[in-house]
Formats: C-alpha cells, structure tokens, sequence
C-alpha cells in the first residue's frame, strides 16, 4: 500500500502549481460560487486531480479520473454532449487501464496494479488498451473531434470548476505516466496521430475563436487551441520540445485561470450573461482587471517578457524534426487566438459603458492578490525562464529517455530523475 | 576588425544600458501602478525625461569607445538567457553602423516625444498609461534595433506591436479607436506569422538565426527566396506597405504624439530595418529582391495618389510617410544601403516634427482662414492639371478609396476566413445546443439590439 501513491520529478511541480492554482481560484471566486454543493464539487476536482498525478495504483488512477469528471457529469445545467463524453472518456481510460492490468497478470508482473511494476517491461499487448487510452486522452483533452464539451460546459457550466477540470491536463498526464512507459513501441505511431491531431484542433480552435462572440465560449476555444501543442511536444522525442510542452502546460493552466478569473468577476459585476454583442465598457471602472486580462492573455499567446514566449519558442525548435507543421500550425493559432484574446478583451473593457448602475470596486484585496501573483509568475518566469526550465528538466530528460533510449544526457542542468514513494 | 565581448566590459554595459534603461521604466510604473499608487505626472515626466537622457548618452559614450577602439561591430555576449540541453536562447546584442543610429535615433526621438506629450496630455485620465506604454515601446524598439539574432528581434517587434495597438484604443470609450486598433492589431499579427515562420526556416535550414554571421553564401537561392519572402511579408506588414497600407490611417486614432514616434518614426522603420539585416539573405534570391523593389515602387506610387486626397492632416501625413517608406524598400533592393539608413533617419526626423506639429498647424490655419475672411486659396503646383480631365477623375476615385486595398484584403482573406468561422460556430452550437434555456432568453434579447459599436466591430472583422 506504501507504493500506491509517487510523486516523482514529473508529477511535483503539476501537483504543487495546480494546488496553488486552485487555492488562487477559490480565493477570487464570487460566494455565489462557493454556496451549498458547490464547494463538494470544487473539492472532488483537487481530490480526483491530485490522485491522477500521484497514483501509482491504476484502480487509484481511474477513480480519480472519474472523481475529477463527476462534477461535469452530474451537473444538471450541462447538456447531453457533455455529460455523454466524460462519462466516455472515463469508461475508455477505465477500459484501456483494465486491459494493460489483465497483460500484467498474464506476464507474471510483481503487481500488475502498479505503474511502477509495470513500466520497462517489452509491451506484447496489443493495440487495444492504447487505442482505449487515446480515446480517454483526447476527450479529456478537448482534441478534434472529441473538443465540443469543452466549450459547452464552459457556457453552462461553472467556469471555474470546468477551468480546473480542464487545467487538470490529464490527457498530457496519461501519455507522459501511462502510455509512453507502458506501451513503449506500441503507441509510436498512435502517438504521433495524437500530436498531429492536437496541432490540427490547435488552428481549427483559433479558427473558430475568429467568429466566436459569447465570452465564455470564446475564451474555452482559446484555451483549447492553445493546450493542443502540448501533446505534439511530449510526442517529440527531443528534450527542447519535451521541456518546452512542459512549461507550456505550466502557462496554460496559469494564463487560463486568470483569464477564467477576470472573466467570472466581470461577469458577477455585470449582474447579466455577456453575449458579447456589445462593448461593456469596463476599463474605466476595473481598470486592475482589464490589465490582468491584457497579462494574461499576451502570456497565453506567446508575447515576449512571458513564461508564454519561451514555451513557444522550445516547443518549436524542439518539435522542428518530428512535427515540420509544428512550424506553421504553432504561428498561426497563436496570431488568430491573439486576435481572439483582444477581441474578448475589447468587448469587456473597451467602449463606452452602457450600464451605470455598477457602483461595485475594482479588484477588491482577496481577487487582487491572487490575480497579481499569477501575473507576476507569467511575467517573472518569463524574464527568468532558466528557473522554470530547472524545475521540469529531470522530468523532460526522464520523459526523453523513456521515449529515445538512445537520448545522451548531456545537460549539466538535469538530475536523474528521483522517484520519493 | 569585429569585436565580440563578453558581459562585463565597458562598451557592451553601456550600450546594455540603452535597452534595459526604458525596460526599467517600464517596469518601475506598472509596478508602482498595480501597487496602488498613481506618481504624480511631474514625477513621470522627470523619470522619463533622464530615462531616454541617459540612454541616449549611452549610445553616443557605446560608439565613442568603439570608435576609439576602432571597432566597426560589436558583438556583446551576456551569456544564455535560458538554455535546455545542447540548445541556447542567447541574450547577444549587436551594434554596428545599421543599429547603433538607429538606437540614437530612437532614444533622442522617443525623449523628445515624452517631453512634448508632458504639456499635450496633461491631466488626461490616462496619462500615466501612456508613459507606461510609452517605456514599453521605447524597450522593444531598443531591443530590436539592438537584437543580436532574429529569435530576439522578434522580441523587441512584438512588444512595438502591442504597445502599438494599446495606445491606438488609448481613447478606448469611442467605438472608433477600439475597432481601428482591432483591425491594425489583426494586421499586425498576420503579417507577423510571415516573421515568425521565416525565424523558423532560417533555423529549418541553417540551425541558427544569429545576425553577425548572416552573409549572402548562408543559403542557397531557394532557401533564401522561402526565407526572404516570409521576412518581406513581416516587413510589409509593419511598414504599412501595398496591400497592407490601410492600417496606418487607422492607426491615428492614438494621441497625436504616439502617432509621431510610432507612425512617423520607429515602428513603421522596423519594417524597413528588418530588411536592411536580411539584406545578406535578400543577396542570394533575385526573386526576393525583386519583390522588395516591386512592392516599394508601387506602396511610393500608392501613397502619392492616396495622400494627395486625404482628407484631414494626420492621414496625409500618413501617406507620405508610406510613400517614403516604399522608397526606402526601393533603396534596400537596389543595395543603397547607407542611403536607405539615411532616408530612415531623415524621414523619422523630420515626420516626428509634423506629426507634433499637426495641431498646431491646423489651429494656424483656422487663425489664417478666419483672418482673410474664407478667402484662402490653394498653394502647391498642382501638377496633376496637366492629365486629361477624365483621368484626373478616374485617379481620384481610386485614391479616395485608397486603391481598394482593403477591400481587397477583406475579400481574399478576411471575408473567407470570417465565414468559414461563422460556419464552425453554427456547427459547434447545433452540436452543442447553444447556451442553458435559462441564460437563451436573456442572450438573445441582447443579441437582438446590438450596439453601434459592436456592429462596426462585426464590420470591420468579419465583413
């Protein structure tokens, strides 16, 4: 039982960030929020999620998977698509989990449930559990052509809650822990699609964020695109693009929280659901929210002075050999989800303000904090990035060994990875 | 001989100091701002005002050393700003007879901007954003006209762009700055992908994108053609050329004295000094080379027309600053490349002067309109009397709608690119049912009155 849980260089710095996202996120939110079984739903999402990373046990995985999910399934305000397509997603991960324990009995593993046991050992298992596991990875992810839950359950749903879900990552999680060191040699080439489909929902997302005017929806299709790259740089096989995937996630979860953040607080404010047909005219009046806003979303596409640029700019130059579109896809859904960004922006706080009756405070003391310490660590790892790149370098090199055997150390800034069960 | 220094001797501090001086500004009023406290506008002014003194002394003190130690370039090492594995992002600055006027000129400039708007936006409501904005400009300009490889370039180009686009909404409360700063910013990023992938081919063919060892045997003629045209793209973009020139008349939207520095002077430049770096790759491809020359010769033509029947100050001065910034593409192609930097020079001066001085000379030309009674006639040669009536007509009606270039644009790509959006959107909101039947109700009756400004935002976008 001791073996059940790891935290390891991989999982520390997901595990320790997200705690603090959603501390940051429970900090801003509206009370409104946080009233009767509300508050149950946001603790099932850190619960479920803090499992996902640390579990060593696959029956712990799966339960946190779904215990992170069930917040999405069992809200009445989502519709049909959405609740069907967790509940997919889980039985999928449950399914492909199952089969790759069933091989670990038939090959006599030491104990089939654990990661752990099971990772190293020659894959002779077949295609099934990894083209179950891919299922699970692209729903959760919100990947073409499994992507439409996500903004369904960002305009019905709660928007911080689906943001923590959705920040959650597990789609990068189950391919770095799960189906590279399990399947090995079985999931090249399923992963490589894997990549090429992320690329290809990270342009059509920016794509349809051109059109787009309701906020929240606008912003889930950013958000999207934006995650997509993730895949194709952990798929790399080059320990630039790997570290590079890695601090993108680290910039989507942050970048996107904000931007969840701002959005919810101006929502509340407005008192009315934004459609988006109209500028509010909020810069005036919050004038501290619309430069979070503006923070944010510059680190989310990638704008110099932000963690975000030198995501990017690992990500492509690691990603170069294995994934040439990466080069084209990566500039291109960047500039439109830009566009997009500021077009969300102009429609919160540009223009003249229409209704006079908010007489409510810029950012008051428990919104501000949160948000500015979320922008100071976009901007401050930006200006420092050698700080973040440390910090996930054992994991990229740990990651790029699993995947290239063959991989040279090489780098005087990445430790061995050291597992602490 | 060229020199190559490491961080830590005296000329690559000084000349370090010209670019980080106006990032400390910046920094130093946004975080004094998020910090709750607005400096009184005299205090900013002050800091400002020894900010680009000292910078600009930097840059002169940077090319005294080297001149007296007769060095042509320098090429300033300050180590790795992050590094994975066997690949490293260098922080390398590079100064040479292209950068180091340029860095002059744009210390000096934006000084002298900052001291001017000090009286022309006292006691605006935003004042203190736009010296803020004002310090984010003037470190990306220094950053890119300073940049050592293409990768850092990008850096200093992005953070002109945004700083751009946020002092043309600066009067965010009228539809039109909003719209107008949408649309630039829209064109800015476009083109921008044409930087970006070209950044990403150069490092495709040549695994690397450093300035200093560019020369014209880096590529083979076709290379050179992919990466030349993607550069050229990006310039064109940014310098308002054919047929991206109809965002610079936008662009005025800003305060009078964010127009000069950006429009007048740095920003449009970058375009041009992008150009002037790429010149060795532009060498290997006569097919780039010929397409910078074509588009220069044709956005000058353009601007002549177009210029000459602008309606209001600014937008003329606009235009005749894309008449000389084609030009000065023109130059570039030909190889006149000292000449081109003299141009950028001469241009950015003396353009800054009529920007700043736009306001004043319409408040003197309603004084001398008044005085002599409505009876003031027109000056000039007017040398289009010689063309046949018919023609001057038919020229007219092109250069009032400015040659349809964005009407053009909006036809080729952004009509296309809107509907195929709209489409995706109706797609995903049949599958998706749209919003909660309690949240419908109130949606689409807001839908059902969209404001004027959003429906000029739809426009401008989308139609």
């Amino acid at each position: 039982m001791t073996n059940w849980l790891l935290l390891d260089s991989f999982n520390a710095v997901p595990l320790m960030l997200y705690a603090v996202l959603w501390l940051a996120m429970l900090m801003l939110a509206p009370k409104q929020d946080l009233t009767g079984n509300r508050i149950t739903r946001w603790l099932m999402v850190l619960a479920g999620t803090a499992l996902v990373y640390t579990a060593n046990h696959l029956a712990l995985y799966a339960v946190g998977w779904i215990l992170s999910a069930w917040p999405l399934v069992e809200d009445p305000r989502l519709g049909r698509l959405t609740r069907t397509s967790m509940a997919l997603g889980g039985m999928a991960l449950a399914g492909g989990l199952a089969l790759i324990i069933q091989h670990g009995i038939a090959a006599g593993a030491a104990d089939p449930w654990l990661l752990s046991s099971l990772s190293g050992a020659a894959w002779s298992g077949g295609q099934l559990p990894f083209a179950l596991l891919t299922l699970a990875v692209i729903q959760r992810k919100g990947i073409f052509p499994l992507h439409s839950w996500v903004p369904q359950a960002m305009e019905r749903g709660d928007l911080l809650v689906t943001g923590l879900v959705l920040n959650g990552h597990f789609g990068a999680v189950t391919v770095a822990r799960v189906a590279l060191p399990l399947l090995g040699d079985a999931s090249r080439a399923s992963l490589s699609i894997l990549a090429d489909l992320g690329l290809f929902t990270a342009v059509l997302g920016a794509i349809v964020a051109v059109a787009d005017r309701k906020p929240r929806r606008l912003l889930a299709w950013v958000a999207i695109s934006q995650a997509s790259t993730i895949l194709a740089g952990l798929e790399s096989l080059n320990r630039q693009a790997i570290t590079g995937a890695m601090l993108h996630w680290m910039v989507v979860s942050i970048a996107t929280s904000a931007l969840f953040g701002v959005l919810r607080l101006v929502e509340v404010r407005h008192g009315l659901p934004i459609s988006g047909t109209e500028y509010l005219g909020l810069g005036r009046r919050f004038p501290r929210l619309a430069v979070f806003f503006v923070v944010a979303g510059v680190a989310l596409v990638g704008l110099p002075g932000t963690l975000g640029f030198v995501s990017e700019d690992l990500l492509m130059h690691g990603a170069l050999e294995t994934h040439p579109w990466i080069g084209l896809a990566v500039p291109l859904a960047t500039a439109l989800n830009a566009i997009g960004i500021f077009r969300l922006f102009g429609i919160l706080f540009l223009g003249r303000r229409l209704a006079p009756t908010m007489i409510v405070p810029d950012a008051i003391t428990r919104e501000r904090w949160p948000l500015a310490a979320l922008i100071l660590l976009l901007v401050a790892l930006g200006l420092v990035p050698q700080m973040a790149i440390n910090l996930r370098s054992a994991a990229a090199v740990q990651l790029e060994r699993i995947e290239n055997p063959a991989a040279l150390p090489g780098d005087a800034h990445a430790p061995a990875a050291q597992p602490h069960p | 001989m060229n020199g190559s220094f490491m961080s830590g001797d005296p000329m690559s501090t000084v000349l370090f100091l010209t670019v980080a001086l106006p990032g400390a500004g910046f920094l130093l009023l946004a975080l004094s701002w998020l910090a709750g406290w607005e400096p009184p506008e005299k205090l900013v002014a002050r800091v400002t005002g020894l900010i680009y003194t000292v910078a600009a002394l930097c840059v002169l003190t940077g090319a005294w050393l080297m001149h007296a130690a007769q060095l042509p370039s320098l090429h300033a090492d300050y180590g790795d700003w992050f590094r994975v594995g066997d690949y490293a992002f260098k922080f390398e600055l590079y100064f040479d007879g292209v950068s180091l006027p340029l860095l002059g000129l744009t210390t000096v400039l934006t000084g002298l901007v900052a001291a001017f708007s000090r009286t022309y936006m006292h006691r605006e409501p935003g004042f203190l954003r736009f010296f803020v904005l004002l310090h984010l400009f003037g470190f990306g300009a220094t950053l890119g006209f300073a940049a050592g490889s293409f990768d850092l370039l990008v850096g200093g180009w992005e953070l002109v762009g945004l700083s751009s686009v946020l002092l043309i909404s600066y009067f965010f409360e009228r539809p039109g700055p909003v719209t107008n700063a949408l649309r630039v910013f829209a064109t800015y990023r476009s083109a921008d992908v044409g930087l970006l992938v070209g950044i990403f081919a150069l490092h495709h063919f040549r695994h690397s994108a450093a300035l200093p060892a560019l020369d014209a045997h880096t590529l083979d003629p076709n290379q050179a053609t992919i990466v030349g045209l993607l550069l050229l793209l990006a310039a064109m973009g940014k310098a308002a050329q054919i047929p991206f020139s109809g965002w610079l008349p936008r662009a005025m939207e800003g305060p009078t004295p964010s127009s000069a520095i950006f429009y007048g002077a740095i920003s449009v430049h970058l375009g041009a000094y992008l150009l002037l770096r790429a010149r060795p790759l532009l060498e290997s491809s006569p097919v780039a080379l010929g397409a910078v020359a074509l588009v220069g010769l044709a956005t000058a033509l353009h601007g002549v027309f177009v210029g000459r029947v602008c309606p209001d100050a600014k937008t003329s001065l606009a235009y005749a600053a894309v008449t000389q910034l084609g030009l000065i593409f023109f130059e570039i192609a030909m190889g006149w490349t000292t000449l081109a930097l003299l141009h950028i020079l001469g241009h950015s001066t003396i353009r800054t002067l009529q920007f700043l001085r736009a306001p004043s000379m319409l408040h003197e030309y309603h004084r001398i309109h008044a005085a002599s009674g409505g009876q003031v006639e027109a000056g000039g040669l007017s040398i289009e009397g010689i063309l046949p009536f018919g023609l001057r007509r038919r020229l007219y009606w092109f250069a009032v709608d400015r040659a349809h270039l964005d009407r053009l644009l909006d036809s080729v790509a952004v009509r296309p690119l809107a509907r195929l959006s709209a489409w995706l959107v109706r797609v995903e909101e049949q599958l998706t049912g749209g919003p909660a039947p309690a949240a419908r109700a109130v949606v689409s009756a807001q839908s059902a009155s969209p404001s004027a400004a959003a429906r000029e935002e739809v426009d401008v976008l989308h139609d």
